[in-house]
């Protein structure tokens, strides 16, 4: 029997009986290396500029933590790769590389 | 005679083999038998883990018109999206193992007020993590920060918030009270470097600058960076206060009586030079446009000789004033690496940089 509780939050309206169990499918990534930087403070910079204008930006550490990259995604097809690669580079950033984020290897 | 199939959202098609088979194709995994046409569906729910970034993607037949998130409790954000075909086939999706992050994602249908059919999605993580969401044609990414990985920056609210949320015990109170103490103090720095502004403009760009006024600027500067001394900003909003202190030397070497005019940018000219070799100061443009910017400045780096770099404003268009951004001081005022990549530098002998975003992060 289905039942609804309608004062509760949303989630907690959601029905849980008659739904089927599975596992979420893993996808390898591509993400866009904006660059990479020794220090961790430009870098961080960098990633804020970027998502201040609404890219989806982040750092990640390389090398032992000797470089800093900054990457931008990801994304799971290779024409959103590329029209970001524009976009970027429409940015000054014109020099950027794609990385493929290998699911199975990545688990954080 | 053709059979017509009309849906709840009250859209008619003819019922065709070409109609069943596309309705059955869009339905790869999650739609069920009846669809309409009209509304995108979902195909497929995905993760895509990465260092520093992990993305659950939603793929859609077509873009979704509206999408929203709602953080519901700490670990648990619903995503909804539509409108969508109905129905859809609910789902719970178990983390695979090894992903240490993500518990489960629930994947539902509902009705707004609108009596829109949507997609609700109700993911439940395992601890709690900064997220966001994004549409990229007809796939919606929610992204989450891997928080093993280097967290980019927040804000000093953000972080405080999150330190109360998280922590409840005497010690974070204390920080959080210090951690507003401090952003207050830098608040009060910024609202009186802004009211220095005109007269640092005026002081360092006057053909024959005004002692008294220079010295009584570089008072007015120097509390300033006491008033910075004692500040101990959290570590994500460590870089732009460090380019708050940097505006502010920047500020005093401007008005400085042993660096009457050295440390300015020509602004006729509109070229300047970088001392490349310390990695410090010099660019002084950025002193000019502290406080309130009025104009959008793309700023062209050029390697020169000895390690110096030529600095120029290569575009300069009208906008309304806004509060600056220290990042841009930041940009300009440190050393070529700010401009691009470490690695490849001396490829290129010509960047742009776009100094965005006007805004004080701090």
């Amino acid at each position: 029997m289905r039942r609804y509780q309608r004062d509760l939050p949303l989630s907690s309206r959601m029905r849980s009986d008659e739904a089927t169990v599975g596992t979420l499918t893993l996808a390898d990534g591509f993400t866009i290396q904006v660059g990479a930087f020794r220090g961790a403070d430009r870098a961080a910079a960098v990633v804020q500029q970027l998502r201040g204008t609404g890219l989806p930006a982040f750092r990640r550490a390389d090398g032992g933590g000797l470089w800093h990259l900054v990457l931008v995604g990801p994304y799971v097809a290779d024409t959103e790769v590329q029209a970001m690669r524009q976009a970027l580079a429409g940015q000054g950033f014109g020099h950027t590389k794609v990385v493929r984020e290998d699911a199975g290897s990545l688990l954080p | 005679m053709m059979n017509r199939h009309a849906c709840k959202h009250g859209c008619r098609a003819p019922v065709s083999l070409i109609a069943i088979i596309v309705c059955m194709t869009a339905g790869l995994l999650l739609r069920g038998p009846e669809v309409c046409a009209a509304e995108p569906s979902v195909m497929r729910v995905l993760v895509t883990p990465s260092a520093g970034q992990m993305s659950l993607v939603v793929e859609m037949t077509e873009e979704a018109r509206r999408v929203s998130t709602q953080q519901t409790s700490a670990t648990v954000l619903m995503l909804e999206a539509g409108p969508i075909a109905s129905p859809l086939k609910r789902q719970i999706l178990k983390a695979p193992s090894g992903l240490s992050l993500l518990e489960e994602v629930a994947v539902d249908e509902g009705t707004t007020n609108e009596n829109e059919h949507v997609l609700r999605l109700r993911v439940t993580m395992r601890r709690t993590v900064p997220s966001s969401v994004r549409v990229v044609g007809r796939r919606i990414y929610l992204d989450f920060m891997v928080p093993d990985a280097p967290m980019p920056v927040a804000s000093v609210a953000a972080a405080t918030t999150g330190l109360r949320s998280e922590r409840g015990d005497a010690k974070p109170t204390l920080l959080a009270a210090k951690a507003v103490n401090d952003r207050q103090v830098v608040n009060g720095a910024v609202a009186k470097f802004e009211e220095i502004q005109p007269f640092l403009v005026s002081a360092t760009t006057s053909a024959t600058p005004n002692a008294v006024v220079l010295g009584a600027v570089a008072d007015a500067i120097t509390s300033v960076q006491q008033s910075l001394h004692g500040v101990q900003p959290p570590a994500a909003t460590a870089p732009p206060f460090q380019m708050l202190v940097s505006a502010v030397t920047l500020a005093a070497e401007a008005v400085n009586a042993r660096f009457p005019r050295r440390s300015r940018l020509q602004g006729k000219a509109g070229t300047g030079r970088v001392r490349g070799r310390e990695g410090t100061a010099a660019i002084a443009p950025s002193v000019l446009v502290i406080g309130r910017a009025v104009d959008e400045r793309q700023i062209r780096v050029q390697p020169s000789r000895n390690r110096r770099f030529q600095v120029g404003f290569a575009q300069r268009r009208e906008r309304l004033p806004e509060p600056f951004d220290v990042r841009g001081i930041f940009t300009v005022s440190r050393r070529h690496e700010v401009f691009d990549d470490d690695e490849r530098f001396g490829d290129s002998a010509r960047f742009q940089v776009g100094v965005r975003q006007l805004r004080l992060g701090i």
